[in-house]
């Protein structure tokens, strides 16, 4: 048996636990990273799933955070010497819509504007306006409300009446957290399509536009429509840049260990145990990456949590909907019908295929939370080959169609997502993508393959029943209240047990936010130099 | 009066802030570094466009300790907030004729740091504001906004 001793051991070597484990490196700290899967990353997972030389990001294919996020630039991860590159589609978003026409995102506003414009001039103005009121606040509120622990919303919307927000701005209101994004949709834009282009973007972030509450956050979101970006050579490119960067500053990672248990001695974590007997021990502390289930429920021995604590584990949720994927790889890139109404629409990186109105999406919510695979499939299309012609044999293209569905199908678990229904729906989700295509069959895919919701909660066992957001996203359980309150600050009743993972505030994605703010946490906590820190 | 933003202005700056008592006892204990950074817009005629004046607020317990110029950019290790912002603007906060929060809302003032801190403590914003706006410590010898542009 082995045992070593390290300043801090990291559970999980997703991107937040790589980020969090590289930052105390640089500190100065001996760090062992212990990850159960075979490669490191997590939800940056590139593997050449349908055919060889076919490069499919299988989770994490958006990266909205990029020049928001302060880890990219505090650890290298972007850029020379030897960062990641990223593309960025000057057509970010678009909408297809039934009767040809077609709405498009672009990185210029100007012709968002004008694509807005065909549908409704008032609503690309009221847009536009929203957008800038947003940019002239996004980076204080990202660096605020994201990339710092999570203060008391009550906290929040007292300073926004003392400083008399609401009369300095049209959109941003305390009451948004009492509107769902629907409600905020409808207060502020009048045409459908319009309406549904914006929906759409917060449903690919993860958020349910029918949810009370939601609406909140909803003006950020927008202030980063534009801000979608493609990682050359698969997102897990990020991991391997990572990866680089924690061997360079003396952080140790071991692939295939499992940790099995988190030792507790006289109420402190003070090491791990891992699923080959190994104990490696930890003179400063753990922090784990994982969701609360695995972290409490499988990894601490049983008397030591307090029963309320327990109880906010167990009764922990998660996002109703999960992702089911079909992962093509094709002899060409299609092209579309719409693009007689709008050429852009064949640049466009993020389509929206299905989605014509809000209600639309009100559907889908309510047949997943009954748990029904919406029978019309809405797509959520992205041929990443348009801007990353390295992630297929030359003259090929890869692509992914994404609906949102279920993980526990007709009250009968996951099962059917094992069963041939995969390919089934597979098909029925290309059908779909056909009609809206000049140029594109099933005969253009050279192969297709499903990527279900099961297979998700497989994979990554932390995105429990296929949950890539790693905990609802609704009102009670964001900012202080994510994952409870006691825990929002990353500390855990057991001394020494941080939590650094999706489970807390901000959330999934690859926003780097709960590795980031676990690390400010356990800065203050040991007296770490914040050298990451330049105002 | 003293030319705004010279050093006997920052001087009857410090004097007045350090006099308001509700100020001192809404600043949370502890020190607070802040960087503000001015730039010449073409419209001030205080600060030539292009040029920058940098000064430095250092507040321990509630008090102004140091209110001083610097010749260049103030290195961000240590410091709690940075504000920039153009010249012109920051003339017509201190004449009382724009809104800091306005102008960090719309994004014309950059405000860096943790403004959670801010948040939990709003109404001292306000009352720093209220500060800054005190015109009558200088008598604007080159003009006073709003300025023609």
């Amino acid at each position: 048996m082995e045992e070593q001793r390290y300043d801090a051991i990291v559970i999980g070597a997703g991107h937040n636990g790589m980020a969090l484990a590289t930052y105390l490196g640089k500190s100065g700290w001996k760090v062992l990273v212990l990850e159960r899967r075979l490669e490191e990353g997590g939800g940056l997972c590139t593997e050449h799933y349908t055919r060889p030389g076919f490069l499919h990001n299988l989770h994490s294919n958006y990266h909205t955070f990029v020049g928001l996020c302060p880890v990219y630039e505090d650890l290298g991860l972007v850029g020379e010497p030897d960062g990641v590159k990223y593309a960025y589609p000057p057509v970010q978003m678009g909408s297809i819509f039934e009767d040809g026409t077609a709405m498009t995102i672009h990185t210029d506003m100007a012709k968002t504007h004008a694509s807005m414009s065909r549908f409704s001039k008032k609503d690309a103005d009221t847009f536009q306006r929203l957008y800038k009121e947003v940019k002239g606040f996004q980076d204080l509120m990202i660096s605020t409300l994201m990339y710092a622990p999570p203060i008391d919303v009550n906290d929040i919307t007292k300073a926004l009446s003392t400083w008399k927000v609401e009369e300095k701005t049209e959109f941003f209101r305390a009451r948004l957290r009492s509107m769902s994004i629907n409600d905020f949709l409808n207060k502020h834009f009048e045409n459908e399509k319009v309406k549904t282009m914006l929906a759409f973007h917060a449903a690919v972030c993860g958020y349910y536009t029918d949810l009370v509450g939601l609406a909140i956050s909803f003006p950020f979101m927008l202030g980063k429509i534009d801000n979608w970006r493609l990682c050359i050579g698969g997102s897990h490119r990020l991991a391997h840049t990572l990866w680089r960067q924690m061997r360079r500053n003396n952080v140790t990672l071991r692939m295939a260990s499992p940790v099995e248990e988190i030792i507790v001695e006289n109420g402190r974590a003070v090491g791990v145990r891992t699923s080959d007997g190994n104990e490696f021990f930890a003179d400063k502390l753990v922090a784990s990456s994982l969701d609360l289930d695995q972290t409490f429920n499988k990894m601490l021995p049983t008397d030591i949590l307090p029963q309320n604590v327990k109880s906010d584990v167990d009764a922990y949720e998660y996002q109703d909907g999960t992702l089911f994927s079909v992962h093509m790889a094709m002899h060409k890139i299609p092209t579309y019908k719409a693009a007689a109404f709008d050429p852009d629409i064949n640049n466009a990186w993020v389509l929206n295929m299905g989605y014509e109105c809000l209600e639309d999406f009100n559907k889908d919510w309510k047949d997943i939370r009954s748990g029904k695979v919406p029978e019309d499939p809405k797509l959520n299309v992205a041929i990443n080959s348009m801007f990353d012609p390295t992630d297929a044999p030359e003259g090929k293209a890869t692509g992914v169609i994404r609906v949102i569905a279920p993980y526990d199908v007709d009250g009968k678990g996951p099962g059917i997502w094992a069963s041939n229904f995969k390919n089934a729906y597979s098909n029925r989700c290309i059908r779909k993508m056909e009609k809206y295509c000049d140029n594109f069959t099933a005969e253009d895919i050279l192969q297709a393959k499903p990527y279900t919701p099961l297979d998700i909660s497989e994979k990554l066992t932390n995105m429990k029943r296929g949950d890539w957001m790693v905990g609802r996203i609704c009102e009670d359980n964001l900012m202080g209240n994510r994952p409870t309150p006691l825990m929002s600050q990353y500390k855990t009743p057991v001394e020494g047990l941080y939590l650094c993972g999706s489970t807390t505030h901000p959330h999934g994605f690859i926003t780097f936010g709960p590795g980031y703010n676990a690390l400010q946490v356990i800065a203050d906590d040991f007296g770490l130099d914040k050298w990451w820190i330049e105002i | 009066m003293p030319d705004i933003f010279s050093t006997e202005w920052y001087d009857a700056m410090l004097k007045l802030a350090n006099s308001q008592d509700d100020l001192s006892a809404k600043v949370p204990k502890g020190e607070w570094r802040v960087a503000i950074e001015i730039e010449g817009d073409g419209i001030s005629p205080y600060i030539p466009k292009g040029e920058f004046k940098y000064f430095f607020v250092h507040m321990v317990d509630g008090k102004i300790k140091e209110l001083k110029a610097f010749p260049e950019k103030i290195p961000g290790k240590g410091l709690n907030y940075r504000i920039t912002g153009p010249a012109s603007v920051f003339e017509s906060m201190a004449a009382g004729l724009m809104d800091p929060i306005e102008k960090g809302l719309d994004g014309t003032l950059s405000i860096r740091g943790d403004m959670r801190l801010l948040m939990q403590n709003a109404d001292l914003a306000n009352i720093i504001f209220d500060v800054y706006k005190s015109s009558d410590l200088t008598d604007w010898p080159k003009g006073k906004p709003p300025y023609e542009q």
